[in-house]
């Protein structure tokens, strides 16, 4: 029997099974200035402050936070000598659910998330179009699904090298 | 309703309470007369960054989110935060804490507490 202080105890004990979970939030008052997402002020303003993006990737998808049939996923967007890299956050998602595409330049990443209890059976589906930037070996892009974070590598093409060009 | 949680005085005897940010994942709790499954997003966090720690009827998760992206990585967007997670659940004393597992895969947590064999419901034959 747990002490309520003081507090009225309103949970009956013959409750029937069912209604007795009681696997409650505890906000401890030392976690109640638990933070959200620090970035999430910044994404109200899809492309405030990030100039380098802007001149690489055409948020195609945007505004993130339209209501749509289809959630939007987040991305991160790196850079390295190599590659650029897409990272997106798919918990919960099966490779076979996962679907990258990429058709004229455009990449489409949609994942469906199934959630599946003993009583019923649904699925949404999650998805981000980004225009791949001039340069990609298109032929070359490849995705890996690993804890929960899908990281779609698109590899930069050779250097085109400068050239002279004879006349005739 | 339980009050119990909202009551100061249950809170601070809660583990030490680590300053560090971190964000509620969200979760998913699924009854059955066998268990309470509760499985738990954690994109981006590896088994071993992952802690659980059950104290006095109240579980403790914390996760960091693995470090994965190497140095030369230089962001050019972000979107997703590399805060870790925190979440705490008070179970009732139906839980049998010892037969408590976890399992981590596909950056889902997915925690089965057994329901105590005296709180299972059963038919008690009329003699």
């Amino acid at each position: 029997m747990e002490t309520h202080f003081g507090l009225p105890q309103t949970e009956p004990k013959t409750i029937k099974p069912k209604n007795t979970m009681r696997l409650t939030h505890c906000q401890p008052v030392a976690t109640a200035n638990i933070t959200r997402n620090p970035l999430q002020g910044l994404f109200r303003h899809p492309l405030a402050g990030l100039p380098a993006f802007e001149q690489l990737f055409d948020l195609a998808s945007f505004p993130a936070f339209n209501s749509q049939t289809s959630a939007t996923l987040a991305v991160d967007v790196y850079e390295d000598e190599g590659n650029y890299y897409a990272r997106f956050e798919v918990p919960g998602v099966k490779k076979d659910d996962t679907k990258v595409e990429l058709e004229d330049r455009r990449l489409a990443v949609s994942v469906s998330r199934k959630t599946v209890t003993s009583e019923s059976e649904s699925s949404f589906e999650l998805s981000r179009t980004l225009t791949v930037p001039d340069g990609i070996n298109v032929e070359a892009i490849s995705a890996k699904l690993e804890d929960g974070l899908l990281t779609v590598t698109l590899p930069k093409a050779e250097t085109r090298k400068p050239r002279v060009i004879e006349l005739n | 309703m339980n009050n119990t949680c909202t009551n100061p005085q249950n809170t601070i005897a809660a583990p030490a309470v680590e300053s560090r940010p971190a964000r509620r994942p969200r979760y998913q709790i699924e009854n059955s007369p066998e268990a309470h499954t509760v499985k738990i997003e954690l994109p981006g966090v590896v088994k071993e960054a992952v802690q659980l720690n059950l104290d006095d009827g109240i579980l403790h998760l914390s996760a960091q989110r693995a470090n994965t992206v190497p140095e030369t990585w230089k962001p050019l967007h972000r979107e997703l935060s590399d805060i870790g997670y925190e979440l705490r659940l008070k179970l009732n004393d139906r839980v049998d804490e010892a037969g408590l597992t976890a399992n981590l895969a596909d950056g889902i947590l997915t925690v089965v507490l057994p329901v105590k064999e005296a709180a299972k419901p059963r038919s008690i034959t009329v003699q």
